[in-house]
Order: C-alpha cells, then sequence, then structure tokens
C-alpha cells in the first residue's frame, strides 16, 4: 500500500465513505511503525480506537451474579407482570381522577360565571351611553314629527296672509281708479315739494 | 430460549455493551449496571428472543435508551477522565500508547460531540458495525449517518489539531 493510496482512503475516510475493509487498511497502517511525518497527525486517531477495542468488561463475577439474578427472574416473572398490571391502574386511575376534578371544578364555578356575565360583566360604559342616547334621540324623532304638522299650519296662515295683502293692495288701487283726481292731486301735492 | 441458548447466545455481547455504555456514560461502574439490566430485561423477553433477527442490535438499542434515560435523569455531567486512563494502565508496557495525552486527548474530543455523532463514531470506528446495524441501533437512515459520521471524525480532526497546535506554543 503506498501512500497515495492511504492519502485518497483517508480522504474518503473523513467523508464518511470508506467501507469497512479500507477502515480497516487503514487501522493496520497506522497502527505500523512506517507511518511518514505527514500523516502522523491521524495516528492518534486510529491508536485510540485500535486500544478502545481492547476495553473489557472488567468485573469476574459478573457472569455469576448475573446467573443468580436471572434464575430468580424466573420465579418472579408473573410477580412482575402484575405490578406493571397495578402501574398501568394506578396511571389511568390518577388520569381519571384528574378529569374529574376538573370537571367539578368547571361546572360550579360556570354558575357563578355565567350569572355575572349576563347582568353588568357584559355591558361597558360606552355600550351604556350609546344605548342610553339612542333612546332619546328616537323619543326626539316620534315626536319631531308631530311638531311639524303645527309648523304646516303655520306656513297656510303665512300663505293667507299674503293673500289678504295683495287684497290690500286691490283696495287701495280700487280708491284710485274711482277718485283718480282725489288721489292724482294727492300724490302731485306730494311729489311736488 | 433456556438459560444456557441465552448463556452462550447473549452472553458474548457484554463487552460490546459494555464499552458502548461506557462511551455514553463514561463511568465504568454505571456501564456494568447498565448491561446487567439489558441482560435482564432481554432474559425477561427471552420467549420472543428467537424471533428477533438481529439480537445484537436490540441489545445495543436497550443500552443506548437506558444510557440516554440515565444522562436525563440524573444530568451526568460528572466527566471520568481518570477512568479512562485507568484503562490503559491495566494494558502491557508494549501496547501503552507513547503519546498518551493525545490518547485521552481524543476520548475528551469524542465526548464534546453530540450524542447522536458519538454513538455513531462508536460504533463504526471501533465496533466495526456495518451501516445497517447502525441504523438499526440509531433509528436513522444511512446518508443521514454518514453526514454524522464525517462530522464526527473532522470535528476529532479538529480538535486534535488544536492541540497539537497547543503543544507546540507551550514549548
Amino acid at each position: 500500500m503506498n501512500i497515495r493510496e492511504i492519502e485518497i482512503l483517508l480522504e474518503k475516510y473523513y467523508e464518511g465513505q470508506t467501507t469497512l475493509r479500507e477502515e480497516q487498511i487503514l487501522q493496520t497502517f497506522f497502527c505500523s511503525d512506517e507511518v511518514p511525518d505527514n500523516l502522523k497527525v491521524h495516528q492518534p486517531l486510529f491508536r485510540y480506537t485500535e486500544l478502545t477495542k481492547l476495553d473489557t468488561l472488567a468485573d469476574p463475577d459478573f457472569e455469576q451474579k448475573l446467573n443468580a439474578r436471572l434464575t430468580t427472574e424466573i420465579k418472579a416473572t408473573p410477580l412482575m407482570h402484575s405490578t406493571s398490571l397495578m402501574k398501568n391502574f394506578l396511571f389511568i386511575g390518577s388520569i381519571a381522577a384528574g378529569i374529574l376534578l376538573l370537571l367539578g371544578i368547571f361546572f360550579t364555578l360556570q354558575h357563578d360565571i355565567f350569572r355575572k356575565s349576563s347582568t353588568d360583566a357584559l355591558i361597558s360604559p360606552q355600550e351604556q351611553a350609546y344605548a342610553e342616547a339612542r333612546q332619546a334621540l328616537l323619543i326626539v324623532s316620534a315626536n319631531f314629527n308631530t311638531g311639524i304638522k303645527q309648523v304646516e299650519r303655520i306656513q297656510l296662515i303665512d300663505k293667507a296672509m299674503k293673500d289678504a295683502e295683495l287684497l290690500n293692495k286691490f283696495y287701495q288701487y280700487q280708491t284710485i281708479i274711482i277718485n283718480p283726481d282725489d288721489d292724482q292731486k294727492q300724490s302731485i301735492k306730494s311729489k311736488q315739494p | 430460549m433456556n438459560l444456557q441458548e441465552f448463556q452462550t447466545k447473549v452472553y458474548p455481547l457484554k463487552n460490546k455493551l459494555f464499552r458502548f455504555a461506557k462511551r455514553l456514560l463514561d463511568h465504568t461502574e454505571e456501564a456494568e449496571d447498565v448491561v446487567q439490566e439489558v441482560f435482564i430485561k432481554l432474559w425477561k423477553r427471552r420467549d420472543l428472543l428467537d424471533d428477533y433477527r438481529n439480537v445484537e442490535a436490540l441489545a445495543m438499542v436497550s443500552v443506548k435508551n437506558l444510557c440516554l434515560d440515565k444522562i436525563k435523569t440524573k444530568r451526568f455531567t460528572v466527566v471520568n477522565f481518570e477512568d479512562h486512563r485507568g484503562f490503559l494502565e491495566n494494558l502491557s508496557d508494549e501496547q501503552q500508547p507513547d503519546h498518551d495525552d493525545l490518547i485521552s486527548g481524543i476520548h475528551r474530543a469524542i465526548k464534546m460531540l453530540p450524542e447522536q455523532q458519538q454513538m455513531i463514531i462508536h460504533l463504526r470506528d471501533i465496533e466495526g458495525c456495518a451501516f445497517e446495524d447502525i441504523a438499526e441501533i440509531v433509528e436513522m437512515n444511512e446518508n443521514a449517518i454518514r453526514v454524522a459520521l464525517s462530522r464526527a471524525r473532522k470535528r476529532v480532526r479538529e480538535i486534535i489539531a488544536n492541540m497539537n497546535k497547543y503543544e507546540y506554543q507551550g514549548n
């Protein structure tokens, strides 16, 4: 394996594209003594993985202890099953109790909340003012029309007054027509000075 | 599955499970406890084990879930570097690394990665798992795993490069 090939493999290695075989090649290369200086940087990582593979569960009594546990477990298994059932029951029961409690609180409070809101809580001062103003304006508009009728009658009187004025003028001209001299003299006299 | 079958089929997984648990918890005793707990769990489901195509992946998933639970509930912040050095001392002289600092530096560098990436780089580089097995254990698709693996390896390389720099500056 020449150095160029190792460099290519390293490139692939850091991209996560090497196969297990290729990684094995890198591993043996870097654990040998022929690593050139420019590649020495990568050596510790491969040395580390090589060493960590040797780490084992050191406890010499591990299997013995485990055997003892497993044989007691054979007898205990059905018991374990029932405790897990109990746990389930407790879990569901506590959820149910929680829901019931919430429902209880909701229904007791609901009564108070709705009564309050129907009387005053919902009407703000602005809304109240608006309602009152509207009431007042309605009264005004209803009575306004009855007032208009009176005003119309006054208009009739006005009309009649104009007719009466015309009549008055007619009477003036009538006296002029009937007594022109009198009147002319009078009018000349009045114009002369 | 009887006890004898269980011992021959499932017990050999113990070192692999232990290393995986130790990777996530960074604590030898806790990792041993997790392995024991997983074996007991599997034993309780022994009647189903024969149907599983991949008991190893099932065991690894159990380890993963237990460890992540432990990390979440205990806020497992005690980082036990001494532990790692301790394991290095157990090795014979010729296995002893010449640059101890860099090796434990890598351990710390991996510990700094997000848990998902820690698991993936561990499963691939230390256990040599195939991508399809990793996919089953971490519940991701192969492409996402390749991306995460690449990120993890590059990040470790970066941290090591920085450590080298500081070392040279120090000298």
